[in-house]
């Protein structure tokens, strides 16, 4: 086809326009397009023609030429017969990417036969050459049954490296194992050999970093390691940094690779670990555990950093048989835990995951538990702390609202395992999703798409097996669960959720009568009320959702009669019961539960103590009452059980000494008793006796002072761990300022903290705008109060005014920034009442609208300020008697006939907390003046 | 390998893809210089049939270099684009060097070694045609460079369609349509 660009642009300009048309109307089209043009009319039918084949011919052709074979002449050839070092090249035995491997003798007296590999041609400097025979001699002394020696080594003539290894004459063990089919403990305890010699050459410290069933070679029921340390070397004869520790140049097999080459990370003894989890299995299902995706680079990142290795069970061929069955558990964990992706979270050691493997072996229960809903919980929890750090009574309003997430994400991932068995391939996609909170959206509906694909499956599948249909109803709650929480994440409709919930009610539907004493049964029943619950809330219908609720509860108490002990039951109503209180804790019957969700949180601990996921829902269970306690504004019982909170997270922290996150969560369990113990906003500041702010009881300030010192030394090993993190920054900054509170009046050091937790909280404004702002409110208040103090008033004047400025700028950013108006309220409050007394008046007036309006803007959250409507005529109150101390007597009276008339209405409803309601009926009275 | 050249470091190859990307027409000879051994040493193993795997994928080649590469720290996971434009450049010119010495074997007479694992797939015209496909490629190039330069990506360097249509700066609806219309006069010019 003869090609100008005019004839090009007109061929593509007619192509671009017939293409896609129906093949009956191209006809007619492209000839109108061709305008009697009737060559180009031609060519056009014939790139139609050819358009329908996709390319097929042209990567037919790339295909071709790839497989012609290479020209003759390959100089490898000629090795055979060559010599090198005392050795002769005898035959070739193999190639790889590494190199070639020819068989060779010793023959002089020492008459050896010796495997050698010659790696391809690389450039030498004196000092790499050096290096070089420095590690071989490291490797050389390597001796160990199942370790091939390393013998000798060289460069050829034209500068490549040469080993000799050991001659090993032995079967790949991937090999081994498909042609002799040993049983499950005959494999175990080969791969236990493949780790003791691992384990030995760490010990002297040498990593493997190409560890495959290649490498592996067995010989009479022996294993033998071929290649140790050789990937390092050949690094080392490439790299023009010594001391470069990254990945070697060798080429690792795809297959075989671990995140940390691929990324050209740090490659360390957990990166034998890792490969070995991968041949571990292999030996368990006969297919590779990891498949690099090379189809794009994406892809391949992909596939080796995010595409978690499946649970061992769930191999494809497999499915449904007993060996399936006898790898479900210990084994699918050790795999899982041996192949994590982040390098921390894999077994610390070759050794570790030889015991478990072991333990394995013997009955006893392994160790692994790094994947644990617990360990995802402590994650979640982590995750969300700041907010609650601040004063414990605002802020227990944001953690009901946080908590119930919590308890959403921790029920996730709890619910997923109990569908072992069917989406557990999932599980561990659902662990990586969840882990990148709250960024991963997309990831999430992934997994979630395809489980409920999966489901789909099951349920068509399922038949009459009613144990089976009852664990596919499990499996649609759950995806039913997860579609809301992203739903929500992204401000969507629940509808996605509804669906699922629908084909579980489905399911379960027929059974709606069934018997109490069907345990299954009724976990499945308690947790779709749940669900239908947190549904039903979202679209606005509370009492619908209070309802389903207590039905949960219900439904699973009556089996709980029967069954008192079963765990998964105990979850499934502990669960409802802390979406019940967590939700509906300005209703005084449900916070009336709290005592009932601790007993069964406290049970089920009883029933295994030395479970740390148990004594972790202990810790959450505490917390949750001590939030809701906290929120009644009944401090003393929320101290109690946020101490208690705290004795259970010690307790972990005791036994996971090395767990970030269970440090974490001590650190917030003890803010949360200083936090209570302070009480800083408690009410005795809105009783309108127009004084100054309550001092602390030198009990509480001591309580305080002791949980923020041992707050603030968490903090400080967390911040060590990883000091180039927001959170521990935060997490520091904000213990110390919050520690500033608890000093004696008078004292210096409350200054000097307090200014040091500013500094440290102001380069994350950048990134945290929000979060910064309050605790710059909160600090600054906090700061103009100690000055007052000491009658530095300026220095208060100026504190106050950057109050004012951030918390104006935060409300002009987000009107619906509650937080922060409740959390300025008495501190303005503060400095109107000092403005008053250094006789401002007009600024103290105008500051005392501001408080005003700050408790009238807290009515718009009364759901969860239980108290809210109290704060208005309160703050009508506090601005009489203003006013009376500025001497304004008839501004005084118009205020406080104002503050009666709003006790009245509050005095008039029904649905407030009790000592509210005695409150307003005696300030409608004796509100009246004399 | 004679091109030793200085020593290198970490992420050298990102550094002067960089440059080539901001015009600097030395970097990419130099990076050419760094890839283009390291394509050439792995696909020569495949193709003297040192791989048990030994179907040739040219954009599988492309992608273990770039693993290697990267692997050895000289390469960053961010400069993968340039990287697979360059590679793909490459990856064709080695294919072309192999058919044309796979051809002159034939002609002088050496016949051409073939392992007896791969005798039933050797077609002995694979050479030719790719000659021609590869002639045809400059020509569409000639009249067309953004066409020509997408059938590269795509079958020499492994991007997807999307990566492609970044690269050059399309949509990816563009792109494909682009893809389509060279497909359909690549394989016209490769004949029956």
């Amino acid at each position: 086809m003869e090609l100008s660009p005019e004839r090009w642009h007109r061929l593509e300009a007619v192509f671009d326009a017939v293409a896609d048309l129906p093949a009956e109307a191209q006809d007619a089209a492209l000839a109108a397009a061709c305008a009697g043009d009737d060559a180009l009319e031609a060519d056009v039918r014939r790139l139609l023609e050819h358009d329908r084949t996709h390319g097929a011919r042209v990567a037919a052709v790339l295909d071709g030429v790839a497989r012609l074979p290479a020209p003759d002449g390959d100089p490898d050839d000629a090795a055979v017969g060559r010599r090198l070092g005392p050795y002769r090249l005898v035959r070739e035995l193999g190639s790889g990417g590494m190199g070639v491997v020819y068989e060779a003798a010793r023959d002089d007296e020492f008459q050896q036969r010796v495997a050698i590999k010659v790696a391809g041609r690389a450039a030498f400097s004196p000092e790499l050459l050096a290096r070089f025979r420095d590690e071989r001699q490291i490797l050389a002394r390597l001796t160990h049954p199942h370790i091939a020696r390393l013998l000798d080594g060289g460069t050829t003539d034209d500068g490549g490296p040469w080993f000799a290894m050991e001659f090993v004459e032995g079967e790949p063990i991937d090999r081994y194992v498909a042609a002799r089919r040993p049983d499950l403990p005959a494999r175990l305890s080969l791969f236990l050999q493949v780790c003791d010699a691992v384990d030995y050459a760490h010990q002297n410290l040498i990593v493997h970093r190409d560890l495959k069933p290649a490498n592996i070679l067995v010989t009479d029921g022996a294993v033998r390691l071929l290649d140790f340390g050789v990937a390092k070397l050949l690094e080392t004869s490439g790299a023009a940094d010594p001391g470069q520790t990254r990945g070697g140049l060798a080429p690792v097999t795809p297959d075989y690779c671990s995140p940390e080459q691929l990324r050209g990370e740090a490659v360390t003894t957990r990166t034998d670990v890792y490969m070995l989890g991968l041949v571990l299995y292999e030996l368990l299902t006969g297919a590779r555990g990891q498949r690099a995706d090379t189809t794009s680079p994406l892809a391949l990142e992909r596939s080796i950093c995010e595409t978690a290795v499946p649970p061992p069970s769930q191999a494809p061929d497999l499915a449904g048989t007993a060996q399936a069955r006898r790898l479900r558990g210990d084994l699918d964990t050790i795999v899982a835990t041996a192949t994590q992706k982040d390098a921390s979270r894999r077994y610390q050691s070759v050794a570790a995951l030889a015991d478990d493997v072991r333990r394995h072996l013997d009955g006893r229960p392994i160790l692994a538990r790094i994947d644990s809903p617990w360990y995802r919980a402590q994650r979640f929890v982590r995750r969300r702390w700041l907010p609650l750090t601040a004063t414990a009574a605002l802020v227990a309003s944001l953690i009901a609202g946080v908590v119930a997430t919590t308890y959403q994400a921790r029920r996730a991932e709890r619910r997923f395992q109990q569908v072992r068995g069917i989406a557990n391939a999932l599980m561990n996609q659902v662990h990586d999703a969840i882990q990148d909170l709250p960024a991963s959206t997309g990831a999430q509906q992934t997994v979630l798409t395809t489980a409920v694909e999966y489901l789909d499956g099951l349920a068509r599948e399922a038949g009459g097996d009613r144990a089976l249909q009852l664990e596919i109803a499990r499996g649609y709650l759950k995806a039913a669960e997860m579609a809301y929480s992203i739903e929500r994440a992204s401000l969507g409709r629940a509808d996605e959720g509804r669906r699922y919930l629908e084909r579980a009610a489905a399911i379960l539907q027929p059974s709606d009568d069934g018997p109490a004493s069907d345990v299954p049964l009724a976990i499945a029943r308690v947790e779709r009320q749940r669900i239908a619950g947190d549904l039903a809330l979202e679209a606005a219908r509370r009492d619908d959702a209070l309802q389903m609720l207590r039905r949960g509860v219900e439904i699973g108490e009556a089996t709980l009669a029967i069954a008192p002990d079963d765990p998964e039951l105990l979850d499934a109503v502990h669960d409802t019961l802390v979406s019940l209180v967590s939700t509906f804790n300005a209703d005084a019957a449900a916070a009336a539960l709290i005592p009932r969700m601790v007993e069964i949180a406290e049970h089920r601990f009883r029933l295994q103590d030395d479970d740390l996921e148990a004594r972790a829902q202990l810790a959450v269970s505490y917390s949750q009452a001590g939030n809701v306690a906290a929120l009644r504004e009944d401090e003393v019982a929320a101290r109690g059980y946020y101490q208690r909170a705290v004795d259970a997270q010690t307790a972990i922290v005791e036994a996971a000494p090395d767990n970030a996150t269970a440090r974490r969560n001590l650190m917030i369990a003890l803010a949360n008793v200083a936090d209570s113990a302070l009480g800083p906003l408690s009410t005795a500041s809105y009783t309108g006796s127009g004084g100054p702010l309550l001092p602390l009881a030198d009990a509480d300030r001591r309580v305080a002072h002791e949980a923020y010192t041992r707050a603030c030394a968490q903090a400080a090993w967390l911040r060590e761990k990883d000091p180039e993190n927001d959170t521990s920054t935060f997490d520091y900054a904000v213990c110390r300022g919050r520690m500033a509170v608890s000093y004696p009046p008078g004292d210096g050091d409350a200054v000097r903290v307090l200014n040091d937790a500013l500094d440290r909280l102001r380069p994350l404004a950048v990134r945290h705008a929000e979060r910064v702002a309050a605790f710059e409110i909160e600090f600054r208040g906090a700061l103009a109060e100690r000055y007052r103090q000491r009658d530095a008033l300026t220095l208060a004047d100026a504190e106050w005014a950057r109050v004012d400025v951030v918390l104006r700028d935060a409300v002009a950013r987000d009107p619906k920034n509650y937080y922060v108006q409740r959390l300025a309220l008495p501190i303005v409050q503060n400095q109107a009442l000092t403005l008053a007394s250094r006789r401002r008046r007009d600024e103290a007036l105008r500051t005392g609208a501001h408080v005003a309006a700050l408790a009238d803007a807290m009515l718009a959250r009364a759901d969860i300020y239980a108290r809210a409507p109290g704060w208005p005529p309160r703050a009508r109150g506090w601005l009489a008697d203003l006013h009376a101390r500025l001497g304004d007597t008839e501004a005084a009276r118009q205020a406080r006939a104002e503050s009666r008339e709003m006790w009245r209405a509050v005095a008039a409803r029904a649905d407030l907390p009790d000592d509210l309601l005695k409150e307003a009926r005696a300030q409608a009275v004796d509100g009246t003046p004399p | 390998m004679s091109e030793a050249g200085p020593p290198h470091a970490p992420g050298d190859i990102t550094v002067l893809l960089e440059r080539w990307g901001q015009g600097d027409a030395a970097a990419l000879d130099l990076a050419s210089g760094v890839v283009y051994p390291e394509l050439r040493k792995i696909a020569d193993a495949y193709l003297r049939r040192e791989r048990p795997d030994h179907t040739l994928q040219p954009t599988a080649l492309v992608h273990e270099a770039f693993m290697r590469l990267q692997a050895a720290g000289r390469l960053h996971f961010d400069g993968r684009r340039q990287f697979f434009a360059l590679a793909a450049q490459l990856m064709r010119r080695i294919l072309v060097d192999h058919a044309r010495t796979v051809k002159a074997q034939k002609r002088g007479g050496g016949a051409a070694k073939v392992p007896i694992d791969s005798v039933a797939v050797y077609d002995p015209r694979a050479a030719d045609e790719f000659l021609v496909l590869h002639d045809a490629l400059d020509r569409l190039a000639a009249v067309d460079p953004r066409k020509g330069r997408i059938i590269e990506l795509r079958y020499f360097g492994g991007l997807t369609l999307e990566e492609a249509a970044e690269l050059v700066g399309v949509s990816t609806s563009t792109a494909q349509r682009e893809q389509r219309l060279a497909e359909a006069w690549l394989s016209d010019a490769l004949g029956a």
